[in-house]
């Protein structure tokens, strides 16, 4: 491959994984919890962030899109044509308002406007016929059901949170429960930004981790380096860069701008984040790791009677609805753009 | 990387313990001011103007020492990071709703040593008993809020209670002084003013009170 082209895509993955870092809110928690300095938490997320995409982000297989369209493998031009228009409108929305957006239901969104308006520029065998709407269904339902569930979680483990903190009778002992969560939820969400980097890097580079040039190793004076490592690094690079540039805003509206944490609050919502992510994973449940968190803060708010800033609820929530057209709207687009390129 | 030392910070034992005796101190400090007080309106009455001066010499100082409390646990303490940072906030808020008890306790005595040619009627003293046990029953609340909830929030209820029972004199004191036709425009100005800044001593505690329930409903 040439050069020139390579360096062009490496770029592409660099700004998608940017995109993807910048709209990262795991941290948001801690900050809420005043565990970390906003500066801290994205430093920390950034690091956990490289470390996370180069050692976890190996197992890279994911092809971009692929469950939607029958199994089928989408075209190199609609495999950035997705990438591209997700990137656009997570740094769009990350930039302006700071809202966490889903990166699942971004990737949705530019699947279905690339394989709509694929045929128009040439691109036989595609079209809104190809795209498996029940798999489509299932992703709208995990809408309604994710933020059910992680509001229903989160209150079941911060009930049971409850029962350990009222066995503190007075300020001390209480006390030093929060500061042990403190610490707990330090190292919780330093653990959650490493395994998020690990899958959240399969977005970015997926398309060039089986690219021949990074197929075999290189050889660096004394050290052999695996190819696979430079997309990685270079996603886990994107990522950081993307959650200190461009992060802090998207931390702070959760970390602030939905409820009062503290830290055991905080460590309710994270920890019931988790399960709930892995539970459901585990039956097979399409949720989205950002509504349950969002529906988390918000229980965990609920039950302590902080006050919900339901406006900035509101505008999350909107985010949301539009997320799927509007990324559909930028797939086509970008995909009209570039596809005379390949 | 200074959150990472905030939360390292936060196993400070000695930083933390001092914080906690300052706080105790200051509760003692206040229920002792509020109790010099109630001393002073008695030797008010009675003429002992010498007694009197000493009492406010007594709550000055005491004002004093209480501020440099305030400080170190503010400058010596909070600001090294010994707690997370709501904690550091309650505990500086304690701090200074307890000194503004003592400030008020000190205004009080400073308006009283002014009047000292006059004789203040004795519901000045009942006034003055009632805001003693309103800083009394307030101390307790402090120290049950480290290792009870539930006892400091009883208690704190009763310093609502007292308070009331302050006002209740307070007018009793004007109904008095404004009525009874024995005092001179400036006896009465200056008893109404006395009784004012001996009320508020309990009002603060009651504020003071609040934040305690606050902090205990908060975290129980």
């Amino acid at each position: 491959m040439d050069v020139t082209l390579l360096l062009l895509i490496l770029l592409v993955g660099f700004i998608v994984a940017f995109a993807i870092g910048g709209n990262d809110e795991a941290m948001a928690p801690a900050v809420g919890a005043r565990v970390f300095t906003i500066t801290v938490a994205v430093v920390v997320g950034g690091i956990g962030s490289i470390i996370g995409a180069v050692i976890l982000g190996r197992g890279v297989s994911e092809k971009v899109g692929s469950e939607m369209v029958g199994g089928n493998q989408l075209t190199t031009a609609m495999v950035f044509a997705t990438l591209i228009s997700m990137a656009i409108w997570l740094l769009i929305v990350s930039v302006s308002k700071g809202l966490p957006i889903s990166t699942t239901q971004c990737i949705v969104g530019s699947v279905i406007g690339v394989v709509a308006v694929a045929p128009l520029v040439g691109i036989a065998g595609w079209g809104a016929d190809v795209i498996s709407w029940s798999v489509i269904f299932e992703i709208f339902a995990g809408w309604i059901l994710s933020p059910i569930i992680g509001f229903i979680g989160a209150a079941l483990i911060f009930h049971i949170f409850r029962i350990f903190q009222r066995r503190a009778a007075g300020l001390s002992a209480r006390e030093r429960q929060e500061r042990i969560a403190a610490y707990a939820l330090a190292a919780f969400l330093i653990f959650t930004s490493l395994s998020r980097a690990g899958n959240d890097v399969a977005n970015a580079v997926a398309p060039l981790v089986v690219l021949p040039e990074f197929q075999g190793a290189f050889i660096l004076g004394p050290f052999i380096i695996d190819g696979i490592v430079i997309p990685l690094l270079i996603g886990g690079t994107g990522m950081a860069l993307g959650l200190i540039v461009v992060g802090r805003k998207v931390i702070r509206t959760l970390a602030t701008e939905v409820t009062t944490l503290n830290p055991t609050t905080a460590l309710a919502a994270s920890i019931s984040v988790s399960l709930v992510m892995f539970v459901g994973t585990y039956v097979g449940l399409p949720l989205s790791g950002t509504h349950v968190l969002v529906a988390a803060l918000i229980a965990v708010g609920w039950i302590t009677q902080k006050p919900i800033k339901m406006k900035q609820v509101r505008d999350i929530v909107l985010s949301w609805i539009v997320t799927v057209p509007i990324s559909a709207v930028f797939g086509a687009i970008v995909l009209i753009i570039i596809n005379p390129y390949f | 990387m200074g959150t990472f030392s905030k939360i390292f910070g936060s196993g400070d034992k000695k930083l933390q313990e001092r914080a906690n005796e300052i706080l105790l101190e200051m509760s003692k400090g206040l229920q002792s001011a509020s109790a010099k007080l109630c001393v002073a309106a008695d030797e008010w009455r009675d003429g002992n103007i010498k007694v009197l001066e000493e009492i406010r010499d007594e709550i000055i100082k005491l004002e004093r020492e209480m501020d440099r409390k305030k400080e170190e646990l503010t400058e010596q303490i909070l600001c090294q990071r010994a707690f997370l940072p709501q904690q550091t906030e309650e505990r500086h808020q304690l701090s200074v709703l307890m000194d503004s008890i003592i400030d008020t306790a000190e205004h009080a005595i400073r308006v009283m040593w002014t009047g000292r040619r006059f004789k203040p009627p004795e519901t000045m003293e009942k006034l003055s008993k009632k805001v003693w046990s309103c800083t009394d029953q307030l101390q307790d609340a402090v120290k049950y809020l480290y290792s009870d909830f539930s006892k400091s929030m009883e208690i704190t209820r009763e310093v609502d209670r007292l308070r009331e029972e302050a006002r209740d004199r307070e007018f009793e004191l004007f109904e008095e002084v404004f009525n009874n036709g024995k005092y001179s425009a400036a006896e009465i100005q200056l008893f109404v003013e006395a009784a004012h800044w001996i009320t508020k001593v309990a009002v603060q505690s009651e504020v003071t009170g609040d934040y305690l329930r606050e902090l205990a409903v908060r975290y129980s």
